[in-house]
């Protein structure tokens, strides 16, 4: 145990902690909600690679959206039945939209260590662990904008984080017609459970970011900004006239 | 005892944690509920293997696609 620990700080924390102190040296302004935002941007867009395969399955994916519709309406009252349909037409026409579970999993530890660095990085023992190339800021001054104190929670950032996530979840709760009588109780339960979930999640995301650093909302808000982008990129419904349109 | 409590972590993921993530799963059943049948079918030690081998070929360089327990 003690080693996967050690592990985590030599691999995942200590670059990061590095990474972001020398953009808040270097970073013009000394900004650190700046800093924050870029090493945040700039994970994003490391992982993005593994988003890329998913993009550009989407061409084809457009163009099997009747099909898609068709499976839809055919089982719209069991969502079982409708992602194992859709599953066969994706593998019948040998795509897969998806990046699969394990980047998923991979990316994980090191989004969490990133969220500590926002979190443990304003601590001055943390400075200790600053590589030998790294100079020591002596201090870091925890201000966005100038203004915004990063290391004290903040309710601007922490209700803007709420409505990104509200958007964020809206995009992949996938559109239900509304939930008849007659449908089974499970069904119903499901909707509504998904539901609540819409308004649960973003309410949750302000009431813990209540508590912490404004750091770390600043860094929900632009993760989840990419997130949107991502999947707009990947799930952006497109019509057959975009398609024309793209293609003209 | 212990396989339903798992099973009971895996459908607590799937209501709040899953829903964050957004669709990644590269297969059917989804991962999640995959590890919850194997477990189901093969007892904890066994299905908890079938389950992390799963999550191993949910990659871009797996095909995918249908894949029952």
């Amino acid at each position: 145990m003690n080693i996967l620990i050690s592990a985590y700080q030599t691999i995942l924390y200590q670059p990061l902690f590095n990474a972001l102190v020398f953009l808040y040296q270097y970073l013009p302004g000394r900004d650190f909600g700046m800093a924050v935002i870029v090493l945040t941007a700039l994970i994003r867009i490391l992982f993005y690679p593994l988003m890329i395969k998913s993009i550009k399955s989407q061409k084809v994916l457009s163009e099997l959206q009747p099909k898609i519709q068709e499976i839809q309406q055919k089982y719209k009252n069991d969502k079982e039945k409708q992602a194992k349909a859709t599953m066969e037409l994706y593998q019948k026409e040998k795509i897969n939209p998806f990046g699969g579970c394990l980047p998923l999993l991979i990316q994980l530890p090191i989004l969490i260590a990133l969220y500590q660095v926002f979190w443990r990085g304003l601590q001055p023992e943390q400075l200790s662990q600053l590589y030998s190339f790294v100079p020591n800021p002596g201090a870091i001054h925890p201000l966005f904008l100038g203004i915004m104190n990063l290391a004290q929670p903040s309710l601007i950032l922490a209700v803007l984080a709420g409505i990104s996530q509200f958007f964020q979840t809206k995009m992949v709760t996938p559109k239900t017609p509304k939930v008849k009588k007659d449908q089974g109780q499970m069904a119903q339960f499901s909707g509504m459970m998904q539901k609540q979930m819409l308004y649960f999640f973003p309410i949750f995301t302000v009431l813990i970011l209540l508590r912490l650093p404004a750091a770390i909302g600043l860094y929900w808000i632009v993760t989840t900004l990419f997130s949107i982008l991502q999947q707009y990129l990947v799930f952006a419904k497109r019509t057959p006239a975009d398609i024309m349109q793209k293609h003209a | 005892m212990m396989k339903k409590f798992i099973i009971q972590v895996i459908k607590l993921y799937k209501i709040f944690i899953s829903p964050i993530l957004g669709k990644n799963c590269r297969f059917y059943p989804s991962c999640s509920d995959y590890m919850s049948l194997v477990i189901k079918k093969y007892g904890l030690l066994k299905g908890f293997q079938k389950g992390i081998w799963r999550i191993l070929r949910c990659n871009s360089f797996n095909k995918g696609g249908i894949d029952l327990p």
